[in-house]
């Protein structure tokens, strides 16, 4: 396993593609043209820096937007806020490019006022650069000229070494299914290119660990495991809707009754996330998650909400037991349909009582969750220009002034399409039908039949499954999963030094995830698809580089393989790489996954009131990270030793009576070699660092190895140390089963200090800043 | 000295000087064997105290009263009390309002701190977003980018210290300067304050004996030395920075425990506060958020709102008290504030929706009391103040987030340090208004 400069293979460029695809009719709409220097300018780079930064976003869009004062034009533009608006703005101004007045381009001689009127006033000086960008856009659109690769990633990650297949293969099975892989799994991409990782990640992505990693990635957005706890998910239905949500206090044994009531409430609880789970696991389009017609349950849900299953027919289970098993099915008939309208997530109770609303919000909240979740539009970023309320005079603001409308204009149309869900998330058609005194239930340009209205929500999925957005949205969930980073917004503040650098960054990135989110479409939606390609992305490989100039570094800010793992990545690396958990006793929870010891203290959220992770470490998350260093190597470093040599997986190399020196005090060359080579075992096991023998890494591990091995050496024969291992450290019992271990293999004494000096040198590794990030 | 670099000087002049606090019991001197003292004093500067009310107060109930006229008053700002029963302490006019156990609450508050409390009115955060104004309120910027006030202050006093930033929610964004430390179970802090024992009360239980920590210590402090000389990925080069500087100091953790209450309150609002007054007390902590929510009141304003203004009160009260308690109330500087306002009329629902004029209170050291700064008219809108004599003036300027941050940046002396520079409130002179 090595570092490698293998460069980035070359990508199509998502937007372009769906600059294609949107402009439809436009054919004339150019893709991108060369210009000076042998650079490759696309027309969306073009766009972004000469026209958008200079002149739409600071002349135009505050009026040409879907709520400003030119609302009624056709030149509508969207927000730079929106991660679709340089698509959605060249598509407007492909669209408009071909309106003429006197053979004079419109574009240009509306802002010029050049013959003709423009309510907004004189804009532009025909004299100005800003005048002559804009007309050199509309040229590239009359007169496309292509080039293959507008942006030359390949430039941009030059100075960056990336990680062989084998440390990627690493590093995705930690964070995919939080094991290290196998013998055989390595040889399967070792030396074939990184698209060797595919089908390894594709058995990979068939295990259950994989979709406990996914449910975790799902739940923190939807949040929905806050209703875990106790029988607090199904203590938000109402009997009067699911008379049978506690069908297990019929249960006479307590412990039973319990498990029962624990597995349904799961069930209930997780009902979003385990549709994530089912529509991956099924191999069925991701856009299912929203348009699915049926729910998930387990066996022990099944009976709360006294589902059917999807033929009308009863569920049937292969294991009524087993509380992983899940089944799609239907919730009971409401509203005089003849079936429950299930619309994937958008219909779940639970995930509408995560979201809850009011008489007053009517909706908005859930809207703006949909928008954020499923568009990768934080709706409320649009509201992040500055407003003035005393501007504010108008009868109904939220639909007629323009300040309000910025947000409201798309969240309040999509809050509509919601209407059928109550305040406690349950399907109930209004009354008195939908606000009139707000915008039509709806969707960009289009609105719900009102005859749809009783299944409004079904509609807004099948939208929002045909948007590009959805598949954006995807990515960016699947990337902030495996790399711990937030995807990068475009900076706004041209005034920032490092402005240039940051938008640079930004482009590049936004490229490689909508380039992924293409594929995501062209493969039917397909989600094991973008987690393969985004674990080979360089984002997710980018391991080291050469020095970095200062602007260079600016650039380079956001790649790296530096994510601090979270307590729940950081539990299951402990248990791959020492073979057993962070506990305290096998029946409890780990430390780092339970609540009440440090699952909150390493950074960890409780999806109610810590619903963001800490992803940088501080003193305590310091010291927790020293207490497992210290006492998973008392604990784990005797039980290794245990096992036979061909069953262990921290000291094959050695036993514990190898000591470097014999009782002259000369030195063993055999132990001592054996002593390196399982030195160079650890580092590689525990680090993922391939070291030569040689390497003075392996010569500082053994130094210490030997420093306290002296040392306890000396107090031995001096008196002042014990002979035997602290209790703690000891292991008489199968760990597992608890029953004793034979006689011959139990390790309670260390006359040899050989033990703890072994201890000595797992503390030092588990501490490491290579095992506590990936 | 930056402790980092009082031991890379130390290093270079050969003195062999290795963190003591890595691992808990291994502060000796590796030649010696004999104990040493920390390398740096523990924090005793101003302790930063933040206070998010959550979700968008509203002022006009509290420090910018405005009540109604007369009864069913259509236009009233607000229904719960009469502009003429105001009441006021000093030069603090606040509305008459309690809770149902202490109606009068909010006249027992304001009388006993009004002479520590400098209420700034009419303040325009320029939005309605609730992301977007709890940032403009707690770091003078509305847009994105910036790290808040309390953790350019904990950046600015030792970016090591263990609790350096201690947060309990609200906008705390640190920008990579400062690492935050979030509150859980504070039982399990004895494990986690004495990594080094297998039982955190005996001391003589350690995992590692003295020489083998510090051995261990001295590896670490290589590694480190070998991990920056190769890494140069600017994210990998932080994230290595930013874990060995939250290793600096951690045996301070030890000192929360000295001063924790032996029982902490049921009530969270005051938890939050013991646990912030004594990690200050401590020594480890420099800046703190609190924060108490459900202000968002679009429904149902009056029945629910007020009651957590009480709760709010209740909690600077009680910090108040905890500092004295604890002999660090010379040293508290308080923020108080919110994402924005809310309208100065009822919905259909008689709750309030978001309105970006709002108020800050700050209060505590440097800061002069018994005082307000700023107003608003009849339906709540600024009155801008003129930058020489801070009065209403027409042909003044809009108190923003941004001033009120530049007074405390100066204040507290980051204005122009390393931090202050790296992300700047840059306001003109003729623009600068002089709060104290």
């Amino acid at each position: 396993m090595v570092w490698s400069n293998r460069q980035p293979r070359t990508r199509r460029l998502f937007g372009s593609l769906t600059l294609t695809a949107l402009a439809g009719a436009a054919a004339s709409l150019c893709l991108s043209a060369c210009e000076g220097n042998g650079k490759c300018v696309s027309n969306a780079e073009y766009f972004r820096k000469e026209v958008w930064a200079p002149t739409l976003s600071v002349k135009c869009v505050k009026c040409h937007n879907i709520s400003g004062a030119a609302k009624d034009t056709k030149f509508i533009l969207e927000e730079s806020s929106n991660p679709g608006y340089v698509e959605a703005n060249l598509k407007v101004l492909g669209d408009l490019a071909r309106y003429e007045v006197d053979g004079k381009k419109l574009l240009l001689i509306k802002p010029t006022q050049d013959g003709v009127t423009h309510e907004g006033g004189m804009q532009l000086d025909p004299k100005s650069d800003e005048y002559e960008a804009l007309a050199e856009m509309l040229r590239r659109i009359d007169d496309p000229v292509e080039c293959d690769n507008s942006v030359d990633l390949s430039e941009y990650f030059a100075d960056v070494e990336l990680l062989d297949e084998e440390a990627t293969l690493r590093k995705a099975s930690l964070a995919l299914i939080g094991r290290l892989p196998t013998q055989e799994e390595y040889e399967q991409v070792r030396g074939l290119g990184i698209d060797a990782l595919d089908p390894v990640l594709d058995q990979m992505m068939t295990e259950d660990e994989f979709y406990g990693r996914l449910g975790e990635i799902y739940n923190d957005l939807f949040l929905t495991d806050r209703y875990l706890p106790n029988t607090n998910a199904i203590d938000l239905l109402y009997d009067y809707d699911y008379p049978s949500r506690r069908w297990f206090d019929a249960t006479a044994d307590e412990a039973l009754r319990n498990q029962q009531a624990s597995r349904s409430n799961r069930g209930v609880a997780r009902a979003a996330i385990n549709l994530v789970k089912y529509v991956v696991k099924n191999d069925k389009p991701f856009t299912e998650i929203l348009t699915a017609d049926y729910m998930v349950f387990n066996p022990y849900s099944a009976k709360s909400y006294n589902a059917t299953g999807v033929d009308g027919g009863p569920l049937v289970f292969a294991d009524d037991t087993d509380p992983d098993e899940l089944l799609p099915g239907h919730l009971p008939p409401r509203g005089g349909l003849d079936a429950f309208p299930h619309a994937g997530v958008l219909s779940d109770p639970m995930w509408m009582i995560r979201f809850p609303t009011t008489e007053t919000n009517r909706n908005r909240h859930r809207a703006r969750m949909v928008y954020r979740f499923f568009l990768a539009t934080d709706i409320l970023r649009l509201a992040e220009r500055p407003i003035d309320p005393t501007a504010i005079t108008d009868f109904n603001p939220t639909l007629n002034n323009e300040n309000c409308a910025a947000c409201h204009g798309r969240i309040d149309p999509m809050a509509g399409t919601l209407m059928n869900f109550n305040a406690e998330g349950q399907y109930a058609q209004p009354e008195d039908g939908w606000y009139p005194d707000m915008r039509i239930p709806g969707f960009k340009d289009e609105t719900v039949a009102y005859e749809d209205f009783p299944t409004a929500h079904q509609w807004l999925a099948a939208q929002i499954a045909k948007e590009d957005l959805f598949a954006v949205a995807t990515v960016q969930t699947v990337y902030t999963g495996l790399t711990g980073q937030a995807v990068m917004l475009e900076p706004s503040d041209a005034a920032d030094p490092e402005y240039v650098q940051k938008h640079r960054a930004f482009e590049i990135q936004d490229e490689v995830l909508k380039d992924i989110a293409q594929i995501f479409i062209d493969n039917d939606h397909d989600f094991k698809m973008v987690v393969k390609e985004v674990v080979k992305t360089n984002y997710f490989r980018a391991r080291n580089s050469g020095e970095l100039p200062a602007e260079k570094a600016a650039e380079l800010s956001t790649v790296g393989t530096a994510q601090f793992l979270p307590p729940e990545l950081l539990a299951r690396k402990i248990e791959a790489v020492t073979g057993y958990p962070w506990r305290a006793n096998r029946n409890d929870q780990d430390y780092l996954l339970n609540m009440n010891e440090y699952r909150i203290f390493y950074g960890g959220i409780d999806s109610d009131s810590i619903i963001e992770r800490i992803r940088e470490p501080n003193g305590i998350m310091a010291n927790i990270a020293a207490r497992m260093s210290n006492e998973m190597a008392c604990w784990t470093t005797s039980r290794d030793f245990t096992n036979l040599p061909p069953d262990r997986l921290l000291f094959p190399f050695v036993e514990t009576n190898y000591k470097p020196e014999d009782d002259n005090g000369n030195a063993v060359p055999a132990v001592i070699d054996a002593i390196k080579a399982n030195i160079q075992h650890l580092h590689r096991h525990v680090l993922g660092e391939q070291l030569d023998l040689d390497d003075p890494q392996i010569d500082r591990t053994y130094e210490l190895f030997i420093d306290i091995w002296k040392d306890g050496k000396a107090g031995i024969e001096a008196g002042t140390y014990d002979g035997n291992l602290p209790y703690n450290c000891r292991s008489e019992n199968d760990w597992w089963t608890g029953n004793p271990l034979p006689e011959e293999r139990r390790i309670t004494a260390d006359p040899d200090y050989t033990v703890r000096a072994w201890m000595g040198v797992m503390t030092y590794l588990l501490s490491d800043y290579r095992f506590l990030h990936e | 000295m930056d402790r980092r670099n009082f031991l890379s000087l130390a290093a270079f002049a050969g003195l062999g000087v290795v963190s003591p606090r890595v691992f808990g019991n291994s502060n000796r001197n590796l030649l010696t064997g004999k104990k040493i003292e920390p390398l740096f004093a523990t924090y005793n500067g101003p302790f930063h105290v933040l206070i998010n009310a959550g979700g968008g107060w509203d002022p006009t109930s509290l420090c910018d009263p405005k009540g109604f006229a007369f009864e069913d008053d259509p236009d009233a700002v607000n229904r719960s009390y009469a502009t003429g029963d105001i009441l006021t302490a000093g030069n603090i006019r606040f509305a008459p309002l309690g809770s149902m156990d202490e109606p009068d609450y909010f006249k027992t508050f304001f009388e006993k701190h009004y002479q520590k409390i400098m209420v700034l009115n009419g303040v325009d955060t320029a939005t309605n977003g609730h992301d977007s104004g709890s940032r403009h309120c707690f770091c003078g910027r509305l847009a994105e980018g910036y790290p808040s006030f309390g953790a350019i202050a904990a950046a600015s006093a030792s970016r090591e210290l263990p609790m350096a930033y201690l947060s309990f929610g609200g906008f705390d964004e640190t920008q990579g300067i400062v690492a935050r430390t979030r509150s859980g179970n504070t039982n399990a802090l004895a494990r986690i304050a004495y990594p080094d024992r297998r039982d955190p009360n005996d001391e003589n239980s350690t995992f590692h004996s003295a020489a083998a920590a510090d051995a261990i210590v001295s590896a670490q402090a290589d590694r480190r030395t070998h991990l920056e000389a190769i890494e140069q990925l600017p994210r990998t080069r932080d994230a290595i920075s930013l874990l060995y500087a939250a290793r600096t100091g951690t045996n301070e953790l030890k000192k929360l425990q000295e001063y924790l209450p032996a029982m902490l309150s049921n009530n969270g609002n005051e938890r939050q506060v013991q646990v912030a007054i004594a990690a200050y007390k401590a020594g480890i902590s420099a800046a703190v958020n609190l924060n108490t929510g459900g202000f968002d009141t679009h429904g149902n304003h009056d029945a629910t709102h007020i009651p957590r203004l009480v709760e709010l009160l209740k909690m600077i009260d009680f910090l108040w008290q905890e500092a004295e308690a604890q002999g660090v109330a010379a040293s508290i500087r308080v923020l108080v504030g919110s994402d924005f306002g809310r309208t100065p009329n009822y919905n259909d629902g008689n709750g309030k929706d978001h309105w970006s004029i709002t108020s800050m209170m700050l209060m505590g050291a440097g800061i002069p009391g018994n005082k307000v700064i700023g107003t608003t008219d009849e339906r709540h809108s600024p009155i801008p103040v003129n930058v020489g004599s801070l009065a209403p003036d027409p042909n003044g300027i809009r108190i923003e987030p941004r001033h009120v941050h530049k007074n405390l940046r100066r204040l507290s002396g980051i204005d122009d340090n390393e931090y202050g520079q790296q992300f700047p409130l840059t306001i003109p002179a003729e623009e600068d208004l002089k709060l104290f």
